[in-house]
């Protein structure tokens, strides 16, 4: 019977679960899909429940949990931040010492006690242990990787007191090198201009990274001289006096008032000039920052292979400038880079401390199957579910299911597409995605406002076949898990003339359009999945990945011609990418997906039965992200 | 964790008198030794990692 570790991250944001068998990720998922609330930080019930089933395994099965942080360090770093604040930090503190002396700074304990919960009276529980929040993070990035040695990078928000670190693993050894202390933090830094331009912390950082290709870094210079001081090697301090996230409740004041032309906007006004250029400029900043990290670690170790993790890994545009600019030779990104994914690396650190080898090296593929290591659902399940609901369906497989999908998205349909194992991480990667036509010039705005109800700036990434990818995008290696961005390939590109007739009448139009205007110029023979820059957060499908995905890519090029697919999360805004049939038909019934994919079974709008939400509108329900 | 109404008003006085009576002294005398926090910019210094 092979070693069971089961890997826990909790109590902050997004808490998740995972369990891996002799160094090996067998299963891995976040609690908010079982939960249905988005980035849910509570104790991760069901993703550990799930866990445990998928490893056929009880608690007391389980040769030890791993925790991914210390919490009595963090609880020491909060208590220095007081004394270091006092006496303006009082709100802070009101609000955060009460359930720091509770339960928090004895997170093992509290696993514990909801294991206890778990496992019933009699249960035998395993050994609870913790790791360094970085270490974790470290953990995730390396031991999956394909690589038998690397530099690896972790930079986030913050943990204990680390921020950012670096690392070389070799083996199953991971030796850190050094790290950046709160509050110095990269992570910090984005997330306050997340604020200050009206998003949420922690989940709006994706919308900022969307919105800065519509701006001009008119500020990045003020930011660099006031904001950071970024040394040659990429460490870096801010200017603390200028932030209000170490003292108050909030990430920024009147020093951000005063610097950037007035107050924050306000969550879902109007965007204006001054936020895409605030957008533009901390994004400049941060690559700035990243590729002196990139390039100090890979120097520091030799190393021409660098992996990544920890939240700001997960800004791909960053990612995508330092596998551009060459720094190494390969990038390989965790693809549940943030706290997500301490869970799992705990499990792994925890399982290659006891002496688990990295049989995967030996084979040249990553450990993370795809990333799909979340629930999957029989046929059986499916079509009980719908012969239970008395939902009409066509039942179709293999080729002819991808045969009959690519023709429906090529005739313009939207397709939500629920196959397999559910996606560890925060991007759909083919098993819980909705898919649309790439080449369509009215499908941006139609994803973002008919079927996710969010912001029309935000840009839609592709999904190609790997042997395609160099004919589309200028990447230098495989982007499995959709993490980095690149450009759309010259040969597909056009000079745009804004009617979206591709007729190239007025070439170079488009050049004095600013802002949102920019939306409406095509730039290429796929615009749904161009970003204004000409970018693209492309996903490559290589021959082993999920078949079926990879069938219906096939299908659709051998239709088309294009080897591609818009593939976006099956969710809509603020809510939890969908795990369990129901929740996908669901969402289907919700929204303007013309047709559902539920593994073998097909279901078309126009031959359901008539929807009625028990709510009158169902997204009042939903907390906007 | 249910509270009662007496817990919640009695909390805040309490905080208040931990804050400002223990914290803020024990902070203030910390700060003229050393910045827990090492807020500083070393324009002279060429680099800011720290060894782990
Ligand atoms: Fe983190």
């Amino acid at each position: 019977m092979p070693e069971l570790i089961l890997g826990i991250s909790a109590y902050y944001h997004d808490s998740a679960a995972a369990v891996v068998a002799d160094g090996v990720p067998l299963a891995a998922a976040q609690e908010e899909r079982f939960s249905r609330r988005r980035h849910d930080p509570r104790f991760p019930a069901g993703a550990v429940d799930y866990c445990l089933r998928a490893a056929g395994a009880k608690l007391g099965d389980i040769a030890a949990v791993a925790f991914y942080e210390d919490s009595a360090l963090k609880f020491r770093r909060a208590l220095a931040t007081w004394l270091a604040t006092a006496p303006r930090g009082f709100p802070a503190f009101h609000d955060a010492f009460p359930q720091w002396l509770a339960w928090k700074r004895n997170a093992t304990g509290e696993v514990r006690r909801n294991l206890r919960a778990r496992a019933g009276d009699g249960g035998a529980l395993p050994p609870v242990v913790s790791g360094r929040h970085h270490a974790s993070h470290a953990a995730s990035a390396f031991y999956p990787s394909p690589y038998e040695s690397a530099a690896v990078l972790c930079v986030d928000g913050v943990g204990e007191w680390a921020t950012t670190s670096m690392w070389h693993g070799r083996g199953t050894r991971l030796s850190a090198l050094g790290e950046l202390r709160f509050p110095h933090s990269l992570g910090l830094l984005y997330s306050a201009f997340t604020y200050f331009c009206g998003f949420k912390v922690d989940s709006g950082e994706y919308k900022l990274m969307g919105l800065a290709p519509y701006g001009k870094p008119r500020y990045a210079q003020l930011i660099r001289e006031r904001l950071i001081d970024i040394k040659p090697d990429g460490s870096f301090r801010l200017d603390l006096r200028h932030f209000s996230y170490v003292y108050g409740r909030v990430m920024t004041g009147r020093g951000f008032e005063e610097l950037f032309d007035g107050p924050r906007r306000e969550p879902e006004g109007p965007l204006t000039e001054r936020e895409f250029d605030l957008a533009a400029s901390v994004q400049q900043v941060t690559e700035e920052v990243m590729l002196r990290l990139a390039r100090t670690v890979c120097e520091r170790t030799g190393e021409r292979r660098l992996c990544l993790a920890g939240g700001v890994a997960l800004n791909c545009v960053a990612n995508g400038r330092i596998v551009a600019e060459g720094l190494c030779d390969e990038v390989w990104v965790q693809p549940a880079a943030g706290d997500a994914g301490g869970a799992l690396g705990a499990a792994l650190a925890e399982s290659h401390r006891r002496g688990a080898p990295r049989a995967h090296v030996g084979r040249r593929t990553d450990a993370m199957s795809g990333a799909l290591l979340g629930p999957a659902y029989a046929a059986e399940e499916i079509a009980g579910f719908l012969d239970r609901h008395g939902v009409p369906y066509t039942r179709l497989s293999g080729d002819r299911l991808a045969r009959r999908v690519a023709a429906e998205i090529a005739a313009g349909r939207i397709v939500g597409w629920f196959q397999g194992r559910m996606e560890f991480g925060p991007r759909a990667l083919g098993a819980r995605s909705i898919l649309a036509d790439p080449r369509d010039p009215g499908m941006q705005s139609t994803l973002n406002l008919r079927i996710k109800f969010r912001e029309s700036f935000r840009p839609f990434a592709p999904a190609v076949l790997s042997e395609d990818a160099a004919r589309w995008f200028d990447l230098r290696q495989e982007s499995p898990y959709m993490l980095l961005t690149a450009q759309v390939a010259a040969e597909q590109c056009r000079d745009g003339d804004g009617d979206g007739d591709g007729d190239g009448a007025d070439a170079g139009a488009g050049d004095d359009l600013t802002g949102l205007g920019l939306l409406r110029v095509r730039r290429s023979t796929i615009p749904a999945v161009t970003h204004v820059d000409r970018s693209s957060r492309v996903q490559t499908v290589g021959p082993h990945d999920n078949p079926p995905f990879r069938r219906l890519l096939t299908a659709f090029r051998d239709l088309t011609g294009c080897p591609l697919l818009v593939n976006t999360s099956f969710n809509v805004r603020g809510e939890p990418i969908v795990n369990t049939p129901q929740e996908a038909y669901t969402c289907f019934m919700r929204t303007g997906i013309d047709l559902l994919v539920l593994g073998d079974f097909l279901l078309e709008k126009q031959d359901q039965p008539p929807w009625r939400d028990k709510e009158d509108d169902w997204r009042d329900a939903i907390p906007m992200d | 964790m249910t509270r009662s109404r007496w817990t919640d008003l009695a909390r805040r006085p309490a905080l208040a008198a931990l804050y400002f009576l223990v914290l803020t002294p024990i902070g203030l005398c910390v700060r003229r030794i050393r910045d827990p926090l090492r807020r500083s910019w070393h324009a002279c210094a060429t680099t800011y990692w720290d060894h782990p």
